[in-house]
């Protein structure tokens, strides 16, 4: 029984099929409120899963130079990190992997899926995706840095009081929440939070931040050799690590259980996620063009980064 | 049933390529046009891919020049087939594997001057086949 309601967390909820359905969900009102709020009409909400769908049921063309293998493994095994991502994450007070839901595993996990796109990419021997992955590499640097910041500040704003000083359990975390209410109440967190705003579109290669699939100027970049069920693959896993990161953030500034009842909690999870994802993803897809790729660099190494130092700086020093 | 999804989804989510074959930039621009707000192809699933891998349409606007044809097969030939389906043909209707033709405004004799859409063929039509 422990056994089948374990398969059931990583299966069906908070895993896999919830992951992607809420991926799905996320994506498509991150259209539709785009397009609304430029005045259009916009895609169904379903747009992004027929898409995935429709490329389910093309053929895969395998470049003749293409690494064969890897050029179709790595967009399999990203999305299987990036599930095993949502694993650490808790949504409602689930946690399907309850003992090691540590904010730098989390880290590390995430950068791996980037990775991941980057050897694909790699392997496919076209000089577009060529350029595309040099620049997600600059995206990679410019992301990281901040992204550290925030996890080391919520780290010690939670942990202020224990004995070592900081806690990287996001379950620490989270025990820490219900005890004294939301992380972003209390001042000194809020250039943190900003700056992880900033750094979920950069991370999910979201619109003005796009610049490793800039599709007029290099011809998508890495996704430039992929058709097919890989190319399904890679924008599943583009739309559930929009899913894992705004609700990464949920569980880092605003806490889990709300209410104390299961259901009205999943409801207030969902809603905030879509708040988050509204504020970080599509408020900047629709005011902003797309930054050059130094501008992307400058942006993220002066102001976010400058928050989120100062977050740091400020929960250190016990404001 | 999968396979009624996807057939679904194909209807739902075409993917435009765009090449440029000689044309005067007329046709280019109408078709970018079409793609903005004020149209908004998009809320048909309509997204302008920049690779012909990705492509289900490709839209090839000019009267296809000498120097560009040779591009223009090969771009042709990268784009994927459907995977065999049992009721391929009902899935692109009359559009399936030929070539649509409209003319342009500004078209001289014995000369084409318009956009040539390519609907994906489906697997027993090859594009290179087709053209050359």
């Amino acid at each position: 029984m422990q056994i089948l309601i374990q398969l059931f967390h990583i299966l069906v909820f908070p895993g896999l099929l919830f992951d992607v359905a809420m991926g799905v969900l996320l994506m498509g009102l991150n259209n539709k409120l785009v397009a609304r709020m430029q005045n259009r009409v916009g895609p169904p909400i379903l747009q992004p899963w027929y898409d995935f769908l429709k490329c389910c049921g093309k053929e895969t063309i395998v470049p003749a130079r293409a690494k064969r293998a890897v050029f179709l493994g790595a967009p399999f095994l990203g999305f299987v990190l990036l599930i095993s991502v949502s694993m650490f994450i808790p949504f409602a007070g689930f946690v399907p992997a309850a003992m090691g839901s540590d904010l730098v595993v989390i880290l590390y996990l995430l950068t791996f899926v980037s990775v991941c796109e980057i050897l694909g990419a790699a392997s496919s021997g076209s000089p577009f995706a060529g350029v595309g992955l040099s620049r997600e590499m600059v995206a990679m640097i410019s992301y990281e840095l901040p992204f550290v910041l925030v996890i080391l500040t919520v780290a010690r704003a939670a942990g202020a009081d224990q004995p070592s000083g900081a806690v990287f359990s996001l379950e620490g975390v989270l025990a820490f929440q219900e005890m004294n209410g939301p992380l972003l109440f209390s001042p000194a967190i809020i250039p943190a939070a900003i700056a992880m705003l900033f750094v979920i579109p950069c991370e999910t290669g979201m619109h003005p931040f796009d610049i490793a699939e800039a599709e007029t100027e290099i011809c998508e970049g890495m996704l430039a050799e992929y058709s097919g069920a890989p190319l399904a693959m890679y924008r599943l896993t583009h739309m559930v690590k929009v899913y894992t990161m705004s609700s990464l953030f949920v569980a880092m500034f605003l806490g889990n259980r709300f209410t104390g009842i299961v259901p009205v909690d999943i409801l207030i999870g969902i809603l905030l996620c879509i708040a988050v994802m509204f504020i970080s993803t599509a408020l900047p897809h629709a005011i902003c063009a797309r930054l050059k790729v130094e501008q992307v660099f400058h942006f993220y190494w002066t102001f976010v980064t400058g928050f989120a130092l100062a977050g740091l700086l400020l929960v250190w020093a016990g404001v | 049933m999968f396979q009624k999804l996807i057939d679904k989804s194909m209807r739902k989510s075409p993917w435009i390529y765009h090449i440029n074959a000689g044309s005067c930039n007329g046709c280019d621009i109408e078709l970018v046009s079409v793609l903005t707000p004020r149209y908004d192809a998009e809320r048909f699933g309509f997204h302008l891919t920049g690779t012909p891998r990705q492509a289900d349409i490709v839209v090839v606007s000019g009267p296809i020049t000498m120097q560009s044809v040779d591009r223009l097969i090969r771009t042709l030939a990268q784009v994927p087939r459907r995977c065999r389906s049992r009721n391929a043909s009902s899935a692109w209707g009359p559009a399936r594997g030929q070539a649509m033709f409209s003319r342009g405004a500004s078209r001289s004799p014995g000369r084409w001057r318009g956009t040539l859409m390519w609907m994906s063929p489906s697997a027993d039509a090859r594009p290179s086949r087709r053209l050359s």
